[in-house]
Order: structure tokens, then C-alpha cells, then sequence
């Protein structure tokens, strides 16, 4: 699949960090759900791990722009976040599956992802080809004429990761991007993942250790709305060291050691 | 792409669907009323009456699609795109709008299943009668995806539809004492899109809304409050910031001022004759026939009957008419014809069954082809002396004829046969003379007994 590519694309990037935060706070309703957070990251596939309530979707919202920051500074593709900013340049820029994916039940799969693709702003002449390349990389091309309301629940996911991924973002936002997948399309995805972080900048919020293990570049680990761990995945395995803990398996024992000694630490 | 959006939305949106369903809708009511209508303006006037039935319809399936993206679940995936929401909302209102238009047409044309002649006068007058009234269909699918965008429920939808129906119905109702029929009602009520028609005919036959218009200031005041209620509507709808949206209701504000300043006090004073509908049509070959607009679609039937009676007047009687004109029954007076022409009154809705060729040719000759002289009729239809008024002009046709005169079912006819032989026994240029002195008489609306002049003793006798 050959596609065009604009000067805008191929021009080198001006700022440090693709996504960079510090001392970021974040309101989820009353509560400040992101704390503090200092964090900074770049092309890549990033596991965002954390309990519930660590405030991993909130922390995603406020990258995807619904939320914003109360507190320290974002800087997304270079720019600051603020009640100043017109927003419209970055959002042509990222891509996000919300946690909870909506979409119109009467659309069928390609006029859906058209549809985000218009929304996106993407240049008329470009969509098509973009649409077709999104729906042929999730894998529904046979189901690209169908309605919306005639998908199961994991094809419906892929429809969520096609529609974020149409746009060729340079930031891509995955919340809980792998739930109701079968296990054959979650090792798909993770492969899907690992080709578009070469160029772009994923954020994959998850609760599944294993996910991040197997396709990401990079663990974030939070807590309480502030950053834990930050490292490869390796560096994950390893943090168990001989500590007997919670999990099946190195990475999980090591998320689990991190959470604890963390939690001791606050204690004291 | 925007033109691609928007077809995705025409097939995709609620519009098709809603269209769909609200042409059946009003498409049943228009069938289940027992007669056809009378004439297009009857049924373009029949139609916006109907919007009081068909705008709670389409305000509700606007609440419907303005839901759609609470209801979907999409609105924070939206809100992380660039495109601003005025933008992302133009096509679907734009698929709304034309859906609205198409419904609103359709109905009109299916309907004319349920008219008595499709073929008859569509005065231009119409075009602004129907043109307004899919207008009114655009501003209430407009203001329609502005509340359900605002009030986000299941219920919204068929609260609209109710609260619409209600305020279309009683509100007029509670304007005036006496509703919108009354002379002294005011012309506020042009400010509701479901026409409230006034006695049009008051002290005339009921000709219906055939020969009326509405004058093109009530018209216009009601095409820029319309106009101002959708432009509202849209703005409200596409507004994502509550300063904006208060802003958004600017329009109506403007538009009410507007409307108030071009409306006439008075409804009745609104709704006016339309000369065009009136004045005559000629035919340029032979037979001349001069036919108001409005029965224009009789002309075929008049052909045959025409060029037949004047060439039997032609034949039998001296001085004989050379044209045909035709009026209005409902709008006759005793306004007598020139000599070489023939007047004939035709009830502005004849049904085919008045319009055979027998039936046409003796209301030709009757009277010598003179219409009757309203004046000259008695009191009471059974009265002596319109019966023996009736006679003598039924007489005269069978004389032309050469046949017994028509007969009507009525006491005249037994006369009528009576002093036809009477008028046979005579010699033939007597018989000839009394004829045309009958109609001479007819011509100037002449007192006098016509039985007497056509066979008495009198001056001919």
C-alpha cells in the first residue's frame, strides 16, 4: 500500500517530546485523579499499567484533549495545553480509542471510519485510501460494508482501533484497546502495535500486564495519579527479583512488587 | 467530501426513515377525507392545514437525530477531533432539511390521487402556499435536533411531538373567542405554519379556496418567521457555547418583529380573490370558447356541445351567437352577454355527470342560449313563476332540437312538453318569431311571462 506523503510529514519535528508532562494535575469530576504526574514520552509503545482508579483514563483524556489540565503543564507535538490554545492543530494529529466506544449502529464499518476521517479534517482526496488502509490493518476488510449493529463486540473494538488509527496520528491513545478481543486478534494487535510504533507515539492503557509485556516499547506505571515506574519491559520482569508476590508470570510479579514497595514508601 | 457526509447521512440519519413514515401518515389523512378535493388550491390549502398533524411529527424525529450522539455514546470520541461542532452538525442538518422538503412534496404529489382533476388550474398562487409550507417542515426538524441536542433524553423526542400537537391545536383556539373562522379574528394567526382559514366565501356560494390567494405580504410575513424559527433552530443546534446558543435565538426575536410589522390586523383581510383565476382563457380555433382558468379543464368536454349549439342557434334563429363564454356559476349576476355570444354557467366544480354532451348542449340552448335572469326567479324554487319560467326555456330546447325538452324531475317539465306543442301548432316563421322574441326577452331580462310570449295570445298571438 503506497500512500502520499505530505512535507508536513516528512519535516523533522521542532520539539523534545512528543508527549511531555510535568507536574500535571487533572480533575476527574471533584476528585484530582492525575497528581502530579511527571512523564515524558516519544515514538514508542507505551503500556500506561496501574490499578483501578490510578487515574490511567484520565491521564488519556487529558492527552486526547477532553480534559484539561488544572494544574503543572502538557505539552503535546510541542505545544502547551491551555485555555488559550486552538486545539484544532493537534487534534488532526491524534488518534484515541475512549475507554467507552460509541459509534453510529446505522453506519456501516467504512462509513464510520470515513466519517472520524472527515472529522479529523483529513484532506477530502486522502480518505479513502486511508479508510481502506485502516480497515485492511485491523482486519475487516470482509466486513467493511456491513452495519455497525451487525459487529460482536471484538470486531466492534477493531472499528475503535481502525477509526484512531485513520488519520496516521502522531500521538495514538488506546484505552483498554485489547478488551473483548479473542486471544488470536490480541497477538494480531499486539503485532499492529509494534509496527505503528516505529513512527508514531501509542499510549495503550491496560490492565493487562501480559499485553504490555509482549508488545510494548515501554511500561509507565502509575498510581494515585502520579508516575511509579518508568522503563522496559524487562526492567518490569526483573523488579520482582526474589521476592515472592502476587502473578503468574515475571511481569506481573514485578508490577505487583513495584504497586507494593511504592505503597510502603508512602507509608513511611 | 462534505457532499460524501451527506449522503452517507441521507441514507443513514433518521431522515429517510421519518420521511418515510410522516408522508404515510399524512397520506392517510388526506385519503380518509370523503371527497376528492374539489381543485389544486383546495388540496395545497388542504395540506398546510395537515401540517398540524405533520410538523409535531417532524419536530419529534429532529429531537430524534439531535439525541443521536448522546444516544450513541460518541460525543467524547467527537469532541477529540478538530472539526468544529457547527461543521460536524451541517450535514445531518442539511440531510434533515432536504428529507423535510421531499416529505412534504411527496405528500402533495401522492395526494393528487385524491383529486377530482388533476389536470385543472394550478394557479401560481399555490407556489408560495406550498413552497412555505416545506419551509415550515426545514424549521421544524431544525428546531428539533436543537432540543433534543439540549435535552438529551428518550422521552424528549415523544414530548415534542406532544407538545407541538398541542400548541398547533388549542393555541389557536384560545387566540380568539371564536377561533380563526370568525371576521373579527386577527392576523396573528398567520404566525402558525398550519393555515387557519377564514369564511372565504361569506354570503357566497362555497366555492372552497379555489378563486382565493393569500396576499404575498402574509405570505412573506410567514415565509421570514419561518424562515427566522429554522435559521434559530440551526444555530442553536450547531452552537457549542451557551453565549453562542443564547445568541442563536437572536433570529426569532427579529423575525416575530418583523412578521408583526408586515401582517394584516385582520386574517380575513389576508386571504383576497385571485383575478387570475377568473379571468378567461380563450380558445383561438373553432369554437371560439372563452373558459375562466380555474374550469379550464372542462374545455375538451365543451368543444363538441359548443360548435354544435352554435351552429343550431346559427341555422334557426336570426342574429345567432359566434362564441362561447363560459362563467362561473357560483359568481353569476344578471350581467347579460353581447348578442354574438353565448353565455354559459358552469358550477365551478361540475362533476362529469354535468358534463356529458347532451347535458351541455341543452344548457346551451337553453332560453335560445341566454342564461336565465336571476331576477326574473321567484321567491321559492317551486314557485308558479319559476316554473313557468323554467318551462318556457326548457321548451325552447326541445324546439331547437326537435325533440321533447329535457327534463329535470321537476314540475316545470309536464309544462314544458305541454307548450312545446303548443309552439309546434303553429306556423313555422310564427313558431320562429316567438322563439327569438323569447330570447330577445332573455337578453334584456325583460319582465313579463315567457310561457305567454312563446305560445299565449299575447302580441304575437
Amino acid at each position: 500500500m503506497v500512500r502520499a506523503v505530505s512535507t508536513a510529514e516528512t519535516a523533522p519535528t521542532t520539539y523534545g517530546w512528543t508527549i511531555q508532562a510535568e507536574a500535571l494535575r487533572v480533575r476527574a469530576g471533584r476528585r484530582m485523579a492525575v497528581d502530579g504526574l511527571d512523564l515524558s514520552v516519544d515514538a514508542g509503545v507505551h503500556g500506561l499499567l496501574g490499578p483501578n482508579g490510578a487515574g490511567k483514563t484520565t491521564l488519556m483524556r487529558s492527552i486526547a484533549t477532553v480534559l484539561r489540565p488544572a494544574g503543572g503543564t502538557l505539552t503535546l507535538l510541542g505545544e502547551k495545553v491551555s485555555g488559550r490554545l486552538d486545539l484544532r492543530g493537534i487534534r488532526r494529529q491524534i488518534g484515541y480509542l475512549p475507554q467507552e466506544f460509541g459509534f453510529y449502529r446505522r453506519f456501516t464499518v467504512r462509513e464510520f471510519i470515513e466519517y472520524i476521517a472527515w472529522l479529523k479534517e483529513m484532506p477530502a482526496a486522502e480518505i479513502p485510501g486511508a479508510v481502506q488502509r485502516a480497515i485492511e490493518r485491523v482486519g475487516l476488510t470482509d466486513r467493511a460494508q456491513d452495519r455497525m449493529k451487525t459487529l460482536s463486540g471484538g470486531m466492534v473494538r477493531r472499528v475503535g482501533i481502525a477509526q484512531a488509527i485513520v488519520n496516521d496520528p502522531a500521538i495514538l491513545l488506546l484505552d483498554e484497546p485489547t478488551a473483548g478481543l479473542d486471544p488470536e486478534q490480541r497477538m494480531q494487535f499486539r503485532a499492529l502495535l509494534r509496527e505503528l510504533g516505529t513512527d508514531t507515539c501509542v499510549v495503550v492503557s491496560t490492565h493487562l500486564v501480559e499485553d504490555v509485556a509482549a508488545a510494548c516499547t515501554d511500561v509507565v506505571l502509575i498510581d494515585n495519579g502520579r508516575l511509579v515506574f518508568q522503563g522496559v519491559p524487562a526492567d518490569l520482569s526483573a523488579a520482582a527479583g526474589d521476592e515472592a508476590g502476587d502473578g503468574d508470570s515475571a511481569a506481573e510479579r514485578g508490577y505487583s512488587a513495584i504497586l507494593r514497595r511504592h505503597r510502603d514508601k508512602q507509608v513511611k | 467530501m462534505g457532499g460524501r457526509i451527506l449522503r452517507i447521512e441521507l441514507l443513514r440519519s433518521v431522515a429517510p426513515l421519518a420521511a418515510l413514515l410522516i408522508a404515510a401518515a399524512g397520506l392517510f389523512v388526506i385519503y380518509a377525507g370523503n371527497l376528492p378535493e374539489a381543485s389544486w388550491m383546495d388540496l395545497v390549502v388542504r395540506q398546510r392545514t395537515l401540517l398540524v398533524l405533520i410538523l409535531p411529527l417532524a419536530l419529534g424525529a429532529g429531537a430524534w437525530q439531535g439525541i443521536r450522539e448522546r444516544r450513541s455514546k460518541v460525543e467524547e470520541l467527537f469532541h477529540t477531533t478538530p472539526r468544529p461542532r457547527w461543521r460536524r452538525v451541517l450535514p445531518t442538518a442539511g440531510a434533515m432539511a432536504i428529507a423535510a422538503v421531499a416529505t412534504y412534496l411527496v405528500t402533495l404529489a401522492g395526494a393528487t390521487g385524491h383529486l377530482q382533476h388533476a389536470n385543472g388550474y394550478l394557479p401560481a398562487s399555490a407556489g408560495p402556499l406550498i413552497a412555505i409550507g416545506a419551509l415550515s417542515m426545514v424549521a421544524a426538524v431544525w428546531v428539533g435536533l436543537a432540543v433534543g441536542a439540549l435535552l438529551p433524553s428518550p422521552l424528549t423526542s415523544p414530548m415534542v411531538v406532544v407538545a407541538g400537537f398541542v400548541a398547533l391545536t388549542l393555541v389557536p383556539n384560545m387566540i380568539h373567542p371564536t377561533g380563526p373562522g370568525s371576521p373579527g379574528s386577527p392576523g396573528g394567526y398567520l404566525f402558525f405554519p398550519n393555515l387557519q382559514v377564514p369564511d372565504l366565501n361569506e354570503g357566497k356560494v362555497d366555492t372552497g379556496a379555489a378563486l382565493h390567494m393569500l396576499t404575498g405580504r402574509a405570505n412573506l410575513a410567514q415565509a421570514l418567521w419561518l424562515l427566522a424559527l429554522a435559521v434559530a433552530g440551526l444555530a442553536l443546534h450547531a452552537a457549542a457555547r451557551p453565549a453562542t446558543r443564547l445568541a442563536a435565538l437572536l433570529p426569532i426575536a427579529l423575525g416575530a418583529v418583523v412578521a408583526v410589522a408586515l401582517l394584516p390586523a385582520n386574517l380575513a383581510a389576508a386571504w383576497v380573490d385571485n383575478p387570475h383565476a377568473t379571468e378567461l382563457t380563450c380558445t383561438t380555433d373553432q369554437p371560439r370558447i372563452c373558459i375562466p382558468r380555474a374550469q379550464s379543464h372542462m374545455l375538451d368536454k365543451l368543444r363538441d356541445p359548443a360548435g354544435q349549439a352554435l351552429s343550431i342557434l346559427d341555422s334557426k334563429l336570426p342574429s345567432a351567437p359566434v362564441a362561447v363564454t363560459v362563467q362561473i356559476d357560483e359568481r353569476a349576476d344578471d350581467t347579460r352577454p353581447a348578442a354574438d355570444t353565448l353565455l354559459l354557467r358552469l358550477e365551478l366544480n361540475a362533476s362529469d355527470a354535468a358534463l356529458t354532451r347532451d347535458r351541455l348542449l341543452a344548457r346551451m340552448l337553453e332560453g335560445g342560449g341566454v342564461p336565465l335572469c336571476l331576477s326574473l326567479m321567484g321567491r321559492e324554487p317551486t314557485s308558479e313563476t319559476t316554473t313557468r319560467y323554467m318551462a318556457a326555456r326548457l321548451a325552447v330546447v326541445g324546439w331547437l332540437l326537435d325533440r321533447e325538452p329535457p327534463q329535470r324531475g321537476g314540475p316545470e317539465g309536464a309544462l314544458a312538453i305541454a307548450a312545446l306543442g303548443a309552439l309546434r301548432a303553429l306556423p313555422a316563421d310564427q313558431q320562429r318569431a316567438r322563439v327569438t322574441a323569447l330570447r330577445d326577452a332573455e337578453r334584456g331580462c325583460l319582465t313579463g311571462d315567457r310561457l305567454d310570449l312563446l305560445t299565449g295570445s299575447g302580441t304575437n298571438g
